[in-house]
């Protein structure tokens, strides 16, 4: 997902082909219909980063709306010493966070991710693969806060760290940091023996996890 | 399917391939925009929220910071004058001692000085709530 807005070549509404600033602008003006460029122009973005946190569409929907009328509230904040995106971005990660803390989504707990049940035949066919892509997309809702939101940032911004770390407010080192530690979280449950096998092999994974810090 | 066998590794190839693609999007409804537009003009019609009558409110405030300085300034009154009947040596006597406060109030001069205050402060609060309930 490109992050980027959308070009819409066909629409002659001089709102949507204003920059942000001067649609800001407008709307710190008093031109509230301005603020429907800025809608048009950043739905989609917004919609999929919500998308990502909660993999449920309507929600995401609802969580869009949400920052966007975050934004129109607090739009006398911007000022500009940043790109817009960049601030509309960090508002709406900050309500999709919030929003999540108040009513988690339902994630697949990392324990209970589903492993193919051969890989001979799970590799071999499409299905599989696209199924295994979503169940890791799920199982990124399961990791801990922060290395949660630094991978989905991550790869939102098409895998731009300083653009995760200027969403995120934080450094580009830390963003580094927490996702090396998530994909080690990730590799780590993806890796482990499937369920069928969990109590077969307990015996034999009780002493390699005693070592592990 | 030896079942002590883990599954394949993920790499980070893996990762990014399943985090990265096309397919992790949506698009937004085709409502979408205008259902936004229309919480917007909502919030936008709305009265805005009263604010806090801080011109009203600044006698109070000033009547209620002048009786605690005259409070402050009353114990601090009776701390003196208990620690100059004591010993010397103990210039703060902690904890107040209740019965010098009490004998102090109850001073024939202090205590008509407590029913103006508080004569005062009746008609001063009586003042400022009928100026509160007034309409403008």
């Amino acid at each position: 997902m490109n992050p980027d807005p959308p070009t819409n070549s066909s629409s002659n509404d001089s709102a949507e082909e204003a920059s942000d600033e001067v649609l800001v602008a407008r709307v710190a003006a008093g031109d509230t219909r301005a603020f429907e460029g800025i809608v048009r122009r950043w739905q989609s973005p917004l919609v999929n980063l919500a998308w990502r946190f909660c993999r449920d569409r309507g929600r995401a929907e609802e969580m869009a709306q949400e920052a966007f009328l975050r934004a129109f509230r607090n739009l006398a904040q911007f000022r500009g010493d940043s790109a817009f995106s960049t601030w509309l971005f960090s508002l709406a990660t900050n309500v999709y966070r919030t929003e999540l803390r108040r009513m988690p989504a339902s994630p697949l707990s990392l324990d209970e991710i589903a492993e193919p049940h051969d890989p001979r035949i799970a590799i071999a066919t499409a299905f599989e693969e696209s199924s295994r892509a979503e169940t890791l997309r799920r199982a990124v809702l399961a990791l801990p806060r922060r290395y949660r939101d630094a991978v989905l940032l991550f790869y939102f911004h098409e895998q731009d760290v300083p653009a995760a770390a200027r969403t995120l407010r934080i450094p580009e080192g830390t963003v580094k940091a927490r996702l090396f530690r998530g994909r080690e979280l990730l590799r780590s449950k993806f890796s482990r023996p499937s369920r069928s096998s969990k109590s077969a092999s307990l015996a034999q994974r009780q002493p390699r996890e005693a070592q592990t810090p | 399917m030896n079942p002590t066998k883990p599954n394949p590794q993920l790499t980070e190839g893996d990762i990014d391939r399943a985090l990265a693609t096309a397919s992790d999007s949506i698009l937004p409804s085709s409502g979408f925009a205008d259902d936004v537009m229309a919480a917007i003009d909502r919030e936008a019609s709305a009265p805005a929220p009263l604010a806090f009558p801080w011109k009203r409110a600044v006698p109070g405030v000033i009547a209620a910071v002048a009786v605690l300085a005259l409070l402050v300034a009353m114990i601090a009154s009776v701390l003196e004058s208990t620690a100059s009947r004591r010993e010397p040596a103990v210039s703060l006597n902690w904890p107040i001692d209740v019965q010098t406060i009490a004998a102090h109030v109850s001073h024939p001069a202090n205590g008509a000085t407590w029913l103006v205050i508080s004569l005062a402060l009746c008609g001063a609060c009586l003042i400022f709530c009928r100026r509160l309930a007034s309409p403008r």
